[in-house]
């Protein structure tokens, strides 16, 4: 079902007209349009003239041709000159910072805030009346507004690992702004330069208005509206005319920006519930019974239906523990949303799922079902915890508040201090000890493992019967993983709750399922009781996904030289993080992130840095590769070149450019002939297992495993020789991991590579390092922060206890 | 059209709103149809003082002449009559100019004028104080005065003597400046004359209103109060005018006139202005003199006055205009005819057979010297002549163009006392007035002669030939003398155009 | 601490702004005492006028002298008016002010309900109606909405007498039905692209996390449009509003113009022209005062609003 973009089709049909009229009006006027006719005063629109005459008998369609050209003319040209220099001052300002762009900015905001109509007068002034000037003063008004969304933009920009990518290629700064960054500001740039357009047309309209625009007997639309306006009674046509000609111009060019901004969402379906197929009873004694589920997306680029769930039946028993595995993509938390009913507005749903009711006991379809019904079952019969508990809770409103609203949705009687007292014993239940303190917290002041909580503490206020889990524990460190999961199963055991358990980690499952479904790309391919299936897996995916979560031991296919020299060393490294001294700001408003870390890495070496998520290894990461800012202490010496691959490789790879000009811009940067960069450049797609095919393919085409690769084979182009590896395969799928870990182990083996493998997963770090250190914050992250009092003192807490702590790490393995 | 359409709704939503807060809006409260009543007159410039000495602006010195009084003032047909003073006399030789002053007229703050406020107030204007104002604008005519006294007459009236040291017989014009009282320092805020009309307020950028003078000595006029309501352009007025917010506005365009037709009686009478687009002499190409004319020959003036007053105006071929009467050269308009062969071979002859090109300075608050522009602009084209328009704002205009002589061109209208060596002063070589850089030896002398001789049949001709002098050097582009559209409201009658540029409301009255 | 810093960071502003329109008088040709002698001008006259008025002084000592005078509260006599500057905005400010408060309710009654209800019914014939209302009105240029309001709703309509506006110290209750209209010709931009950014805000807040789990709970869209995406919604959009607000207090020139209202936008243009730096200076050093007073409150509604930013400061 195609769906016309409006924006686009209007937009192009107003700027279409618009321009239209300027084009032809380049090349034929039906009259002159300064030509004058004292006979021919104020006509109304007729064949000879076509929009009327104006006070002076000149044709107003030539007259409004002309004035559109000088009036867009003035629009363009005032976007372009300010457009070129905001972005100039944007991106210096967001890429270097510091006084510059304090400068900068503040003399920015004085432009702000200064009349623009002093500003035009001032170069009226110095210059003399006339749309160059015109032109000159409203581009130099333009300057702020751009340089503020530019410098914007910049600073996110800059923090992504793509941008890091290209300085450790050696690529200039001038290099990183124009080639790497500006690219990717190419939508913002748009949207603000036609919003900037508008302005500067409705701007010319209105200096024309004061006398200061164009001049006359020349036309622009401004200016005949202006003159329009002693006619209004006597000629309303001449008013109408440019009036109408400004706001379909400027409609046109809103509605294009509007377009061109969207997301590329897909398009809206329309809205039927799928039908219902004859709902066959469920069978008894199950809680929920899916039937043939299918969830499908319209894909807007190749026109067909996509399945993201197709053909999926399951039940669930009461007081069960179901898993639901599969790789990322497989359609579990579809699954999911289609049972509560958040599927996004955009999906086709069909099949059926039957819910026995609590009281009735009598089974309802919840596809089927109205909005109110589900809004009664969500939240009471039965609730759902999310995997990000960053997000899922209400950054601005305060725990207790968001609690209570379940009570409050659900019409749960009492007074205030009652509901109170079971919203303390519900966060005591799960385990979070200072209650009070919690309920009046924003999410922001609590670690988290306690918002997991939180969340898990919430779900299950109203005692649901079903409690659906999509990926708990994912975004948490291994030891509150621990105890997230096990609070899951002491509620399900205390309380008779079914749990449906979504997870990609086989591990997880196989500790809290009874029994388990696998999905592979929408599809249900196999289904048992937990142990089964492990024990014996009857499909070959499965057997995959398992073997994967298993993993292979790489130590043993790593080829590690003997009393190879040393190539890195580390001694006493400390960092810290927050602003510099401003004013009169203290220095002791730093924390210190890294305190005196030390190591020594040989040639040849596969060397693992373990630690938990936020101990600083990333820090580390990029001190030794000489981009991380602010204060450092310590030394660092190195032989060789340093390579690094990040661990996100959506955000490494600069997204507007071919996997082959990715490949090739390190020699770029070292000015190799483009023949030869070329012949490199492929040799290396071969060497990374990628078919050339890959070579002209955008980046946004890529997957996750094959992104990685890439970003892989750039780190080599340099000839590097000591490879960092930060977290290079937890963002992937487990058997994408253990691809990419062999395929690095056949790049070290190839080319005698040195690696630091950065990882917080012990797995990883215990198959592929021949020698490790260990990073590491304290423990004790559990339950301390949460009134305003605590607040404070959490500041300190952080100060003390985020430092590092050295080990003389796991023994080697090394093996010949 | 889709838009407008949208737009309406929109509107018409928010009528629905609106509805509960409408009333009863623009009624003719407190009028009434004999005497008395209040009128509003819409004025497009903002006073630039009360004081009327300080005062500048014509659009100011309009107001200002209902508040006050010279010793004579002008009446319609241009004569100078009798006010503050009752009587005068000029000596045969021109130099001694003898005024017997009225009795019993009062200020408005209710003092007694007496002949130390006149002599006060002539010497004021005259730069003759000891404590100058550097604000006070001198009339440099008034320097010749040498002393002034006061007497008192056979008949026990208070007479004054003003002495020149130079003859000079039309200084009357210039005793039209108003006498104020001698002890008064609040002329600024709250003037005091002795107009039929009484200062009331006045709000910056917003209005002045005046009420009648109750002890006014001669025909006291019959609107009880009149506001001067200022407006910021002449279509904010327009707005205004349709709304019926306005009982008289003199600055009408040809083309809002037409569409208040039915609606306001359209009076039009004569702006008493030397419009003209003034060439600067002394800048290439118009230091030629064949340029000047062939820009003379150019420039179709019936061509302006049909396009953008609907064919009133008086064409004029020289410095003055037909309100100076019998010093007025009529045969001069039509001493250059339109014609573009003559133009064309003019500039032949001068080096520019190929034309050249020049801008044209417009004050961007003067609309209609604006709409002249465009106009002139298209006809220059016929000849070859490339002619851009810059508007500039007043201050600017005063600085660059008056002041430093700083352009090619512009057009202006030239306003004047009524005096003809008033209006003629801008030609006078070495003035700071003369700045579009005419020089002309002749014109100097037959100046000086024609202000000095007291023989008026003598001055008229010397008058013309100053007027023939500008004519045959083609010293600017002179135009016309713009006709004065004023929409009247029709209840209202008595308007009365005068030959200076002035708004009586005295003879203004409801029938 | 922050706040601190930012209300110094704006006074340093305030103070370069109104240096940079000190210096731009001195780049615009002409001077009071030209605008004041007019065409009767002699050089002796203007040499006495401009050094009674200190014209004649280095414009930095110009500079010193205004500044002194304006931290003591002093501002100077208007050279046009000849009365003290402090009496002549005190005559144009409750005008301006009237008119600014009056367009930002506008503002706020017009955008809150639309962009609420069209973020609701996303997609909905309701929202793409007002889309397009909204991009029109967008698409006007003001001062011309202004003619069309006066035109249509002052002389076909006669709901008021366009240019007989009423001053606040005349007649306060007809000063803001009069105000109104101009209201309506600056909020109305205004407000289109405020529910066209508060609708974009909610928007993006629809997809989050936190959207999900309330919807989780059972809460209706509509509830959760209302208690949870609003109020961070309202975190972006605060600064957009204390952008719009900053812009009404500085007075629209265009639309005083038009409705004839004695405001200070009207009386800056006036006093450009006339050369009357002392008024144009006090006019900036107040628009610049809005501007940081603005600037401040927003950053206190975003302390508020946002939980997050409330610790940072502490």
């Amino acid at each position: 079902m195609k769906k016309i973009n409006y924006n686009l089709l209007f937009g192009s049909i107003f700027t279409g007209a618009a321009l239209l009229l300027v084009l032809v009006g380049l090349f034929y006027t039906p009259y002159d349009p300064e030509e004058m006719d004292a006979a021919a005063k104020n006509l109304a629109p007729s064949l000879s003239h076509l929009f009327g005459t104006d006070n002076y008998g000149r044709d107003l369609l030539s007259r409004v041709m002309v004035g559109a050209r000088t009036t867009f003319a003035t629009g363009i040209l005032t976007v372009l000159a300010g457009g070129i220099f905001g972005t100039l001052v944007g991106l210096l300002c967001g890429y270097f910072g510091g006084w510059l762009d304090e400068c900068i900015m503040r003399i920015n905001d004085g432009i702000l805030a200064f009349p623009s109509i002093l500003l035009a007068l001032a170069f009226v002034g110095m210059f003399g009346a006339g749309e160059k000037n015109i032109v000159l003063a409203l581009g130099i008004l333009f300057i702020p507004s751009i340089a503020r969304v530019v410098r914007g933009e910049v600073l996110r920009q800059r923090e992504l690992d793509y941008v890091t990518n290209a300085k450790l290629m050696g690529a200039s700064t001038g290099r990183i702004l124009f080639v790497h960054i500006l690219p990717n500001l190419r939508r913002t740039l748009l949207v603000t330069m036609a919003i900037g357009f508008n302005n500067a047309v409705l701007a010319e309209a209105g200096l024309s208005y004061l006398g200061l625009g164009v001049q006359p007997p020349k036309a622009s639309l401004g200016r005949m509206l202006q003159e329009a306006q002693s006619c209004l009674r006597l000629a309303p046509w001449y008013a109408i005319v440019p009036g109408v000609v400004i706001v379909v111009a400027v409609l046109g060019v809103a509605l294009l920006a509007e377009a061109f901004s969207e997301e590329k969402s897909p398009a809206r379906a329309a809205k039927k519930k799928g039908k219902s197929l004859a709902a066959g009873a469920a069978p008894a004694g199950s809680l929920l019974f899916a039937k043939n589920l299918r969830v499908s997306f319209p894909d807007a680029r190749e026109r067909m239906e996509k399945y993201a769930v197709n053909n999926v039946s399951f039940s669930l028993s009461p007081g069960e523990i179901l898993g639901i595995v599969g790789e990322s993509g497989s359609g579990k938390s579809m699954t999911a949303k289609a049972i509560l009913g958040l599927l996004p507005e955009s999906a086709n749903v069909s099949g059926s799922i039957l819910y026995c009711q609590k009281e009735s006991g009598q089974a309802i379809d919840l596809l089927a079902a109205k909005e109110e019904t589900m809004q009664k079952l969500r939240g009471a019969d039965m609730a759902m915890v999310f995997q990000e508990p960053m997000t899922s809770l209400n950054p601005v409103r305060r725990i207790e508040a968001q609690l209570m609203e379940v009570f409050r949705v659900h019409h749960v009687c009492g007074s205030r201090s009652l509901l109170r007292a079971r919203l303390v014993r519900a966060l005591r239940e799960v385990e979070l000890t200072d209650a009070e303190g919690v309920l009046r917290s924003y999410p922001h002041e609590l670690s988290g493992g306690m918002r997991q909580r939180v969340m898990i503490a919430m779900a299950m206020l109203l005692r649901p019967r079903i409690l659906l889990a999509d990926e708990p524990t994912t975004a948490l460190d291994a030891q509150t993983q621990e105890e997230i999961l096990a609070l899951l199963q002491k509620l399900q055991k205390e309380y008779g709750t079914a749990v449906v358990l979504i997870s990609h980690n086989l591990s997880v499952i196989k500790k809290l399922c009874s029994r388990v479904l696998v999905l592979e790309r929408g599809q249900l391919v196999e289904e048992g009781a937990c142990e089964e299936i492990f024990r014996a897996p009857r499909q070959a995916f499965t057997r995959k996904l398992l073997q994967a979560a298993q993993g292979e031991d790489f130590t043993k296919r790593l080829l590690v030289p003997k009393d190879s020299p040393v190539v890195l060393t580390v001694s006493h490294l400390h960092v810290y993080y927050g602003k510099k001294t401003r004013l009169l700001r203290p220095l002791s408003y730093q924390k210190e992130v890294l305190g005196g870390f030390c190591m020594t890495v040989k040639k040849g070496e596969v060397y693992g840095i373990l630690g938990r998520s936020g101990s600083g290894k990333s820090t580390l990461a990029r001190c030794l590769c000489g981009v991380q800012r602010g204060r450092m202490a310590g030394r660092i010496q190195a032989q060789g070149r340093i390579g690094m691959v990040f661990q996100d490789p959506y955000s490494s790879l600069n997204p507007q450019k071919s996997v082959l000009w990715l490949l090739e811009e390190p020699l770029r940067n070292q000015g190799v002939c483009k023949k030869e960069r070329r012949e490199q450049a492929l040799a290396m797609l071969a060497a990374i297992g990628l078919s050339e095919e890959y070579a002209g393919k955008n980046i946004t085409q890529l997957s996750g495993g094959e992104r990685q690769r890439v970003a892989i084979g750039i780190a080599l182009m340099a000839r590097t020789e000591i490879l960092i590896l930060d977290e290079p395969v937890s963002a992937l799928d487990v058997t994408v991991q253990e691809q990419i870990l062999a395929l690095l182990t056949k790049l070290h083996n190839l080319w005698d590579l040195t690696y630091l493998l950065i990882s917080h997963d012990e797995s990883v770090i215990r198959r592929m390092t021949t020698n490790s250190s260990r990073v590491d914050a304290p423990q004790e992250e559990a339950e301390v922060k949460k009134t305003r009092k605590n607040v404070k003192n959490e500041k300190n807490s952080i100060y003390f206890s985020e430092k590092f702590y050295y080990y003389e790490g796991i023994k080697p393995e090394s093996e010949e | 059209m889709k838009k407008i359409m949208t737009i309406t709704i929109l509107f018409a939503a928010l009528l629905t709103i609106l509805s509960g807060c409408s009333g009863g809006t623009g009624t003719d409260e407190g009028r009434n149809n004999s005497a008395g009543g209040s009128v509003v007159v819409g004025i497009t410039q903002d006073l630039d003082s009360l004081d009327p000495h300080k005062a500048v602006a014509a659009g100011t010195k309009e107001v200002l002449y209902n508040i006050f009084e010279g010793l004579v003032k002008p009446d319609k047909d241009g004569n100078l009559v009798a006010a503050v003073a009752e009587s005068y006399e000029i000596s045969e030789d021109g130099t001694t100019y003898t005024f017997v002053l009225r009795p019993n007229v009062l200020f408005h703050n209710g003092k007694t004028v007496t002949a130390e406020d006149v002599i006060y107030s002539l010497k004021r204007s005259a730069g003759l104080l000891d404590t100058s104002d550097p604000e006070v604008q001198t009339v440099a005519a008034l320097s010749v005065i040498q002393t002034i006294e006061s007497t008192v007459n056979s008949e026990g009236r208070e007479e004054i003597t003003i002495r020149l040291s130079s003859p000079n017989t039309e200084l009357l014009g210039y005793l039209t400046c108003s006498i104020v009282p001698c002890d008064y320092t609040k002329q600024d805020t709250e003037p005091v004359g002795t107009g039929p009309f009484v200062f009331s307020s006045y709000t910056p950028m917003d209005s002045v209103v005046i009420v009648r003078n109750d002890s006014y000595y001669g025909q006291k006029a019959h609107l009880e109060k009149v506001t001067f309501q200022i407006s910021e352009s002449t279509d904010a007025a327009f707005v205004e005018l349709l709304a019926g917010n306005i009982d008289i506005f003199p600055y009408l365009t040809e083309d809002q006139a037409a569409q208040l037709a039915g609606q306001y009686n359209i009076e039009i009478g004569d702006m008493s202005l030397v419009q003209g687009l003034f060439l600067n002499n002394a800048a290439a190409p118009f230091d030629n003199p064949l340029v000047r004319q062939a820009m003379c020959h150019a420039v179709d003036r019936q061509g302006i006055i049909d396009m953008i007053s609907g064919g009133h105006g008086t064409i004029i071929g020289s410095g003055v205009y037909a309100s100076f009467g019998a010093y007025y050269d009529e045969s001069l308009a039509g001493r250059y005819e339109y014609d573009v062969e003559k133009a064309k071979a003019l500039l032949e002859e001068a080096g520019y057979g190929d034309g050249f090109s020049f801008t044209i300075v417009v004050p961007s608050n003067y609309s209609y010297h604006i709409s002249t522009a465009q106009v002139i602009v298209q006809q220059l084209k016929q000849v070859g002549i490339e002619a851009k328009i810059q508007q500039i704002e007043w201050a600017s205009w005063l600085s660059d163009v008056y002041a430093d002589h700083n352009f090619e061109a512009t057009i202006i209208g030239l306003d004047s006392q009524l005096a003809p060596s008033d209006i003629l002063k801008y030609y006078i070589s070495g003035s700071p007035k003369n700045f579009i850089n005419y020089e002309n030896d002749a014109f100097m002398q037959t100046y000086e002669k024609a202000v000095q001789t007291t023989d008026a049949e003598q001055k008229k001709q010397y008058y013309k030939e100053l007027q023939r002098y500008l004519a045959d050097d083609a010293a600017s582009v002179f135009i016309q003398s713009p006709a004065l559209l004023v929409a009247v409201n029709p209840a209202l009658d008595g308007y009365t155009f005068y030959p200076v540029y002035v708004q009586d409301m005295a003879s203004v009255y409801y029938k | 601490m922050t706040i601190l810093k930012k209300f110094l960071a704006m006074v340093g502003t305030v103070l370069l702004l109104s240096f940079l329109s000190f210096l731009a008088f001195q780049v615009i040709p002409g001077d009071a005492a030209q605008v004041q002698l007019g065409t009767n001008a002699t050089p002796e006259a203007l040499l006495e006028l401009r050094e009674e008025l200190g014209l004649n002084d280095p414009v930095l000592v110009r500079y010193a002298r205004w500044l002194k005078g304006a931290l003591q509260g002093d501002f100077g006599v208007s050279t046009r008016y000849r009365m003290p500057v402090s009496e002549l905005l005190s005559q144009m400010l409750p005008n301006t002010l009237a008119l600014a408060l009056l367009s930002l309710l506008l503002v706020l009654v017009l955008a809150f309900p639309l962009g609420l209800l069209c973020a609701r019914f996303e997609g909905s014939l309701f929202d793409r109606f007002f889309t397009w209302v909204n991009q029109t009105v967008m698409a006007v240029p003001s001062f011309f909405l202004g003619i069309l309001i006066s035109i249509f709703l002052g002389i076909v309509l006669r709901l008021f007498v366009p240019g007989r506006a009423v001053s606040w110290s005349e007649n306060p209750a007809e000063c803001l039905r009069y105000l109104f209209f101009p209201a309506l010709a600056i909020a109305l931009p205004k407000a289109a692209m405020s529910v066209r950014f508060l609708k974009s805000s909610l928007i993006t807040e629809k997809n989050k996390d936190y959207v999900r789990t309330a919807r989780g709970k059972g809460m209706s869209r509509t509830r959760v449009l209302l208690t949870q995406m609003l109020g961070n919604a309202m975190i972006s959009v605060v600064t957009f509003l204390g952008v719009v607000a900053a812009e009404a207090l500085a007075g629209s020139i265009v639309v005083e113009q038009v409705f004839g209202v004695n405001g200070l936008g009207r009386l800056l243009v006036a006093s450009i022209a006339n050369r009357d730096y002392n008024v144009v200076q006090a006019i900036i050093l107040y628009l610049g005062i809005a501007v940081v007073l603005v600037n401040l409150l927003v950053d206190v509604l975003y302390r508020r609003l946002d939980p997050r930013v409330r610790r940072q400061a502490s």
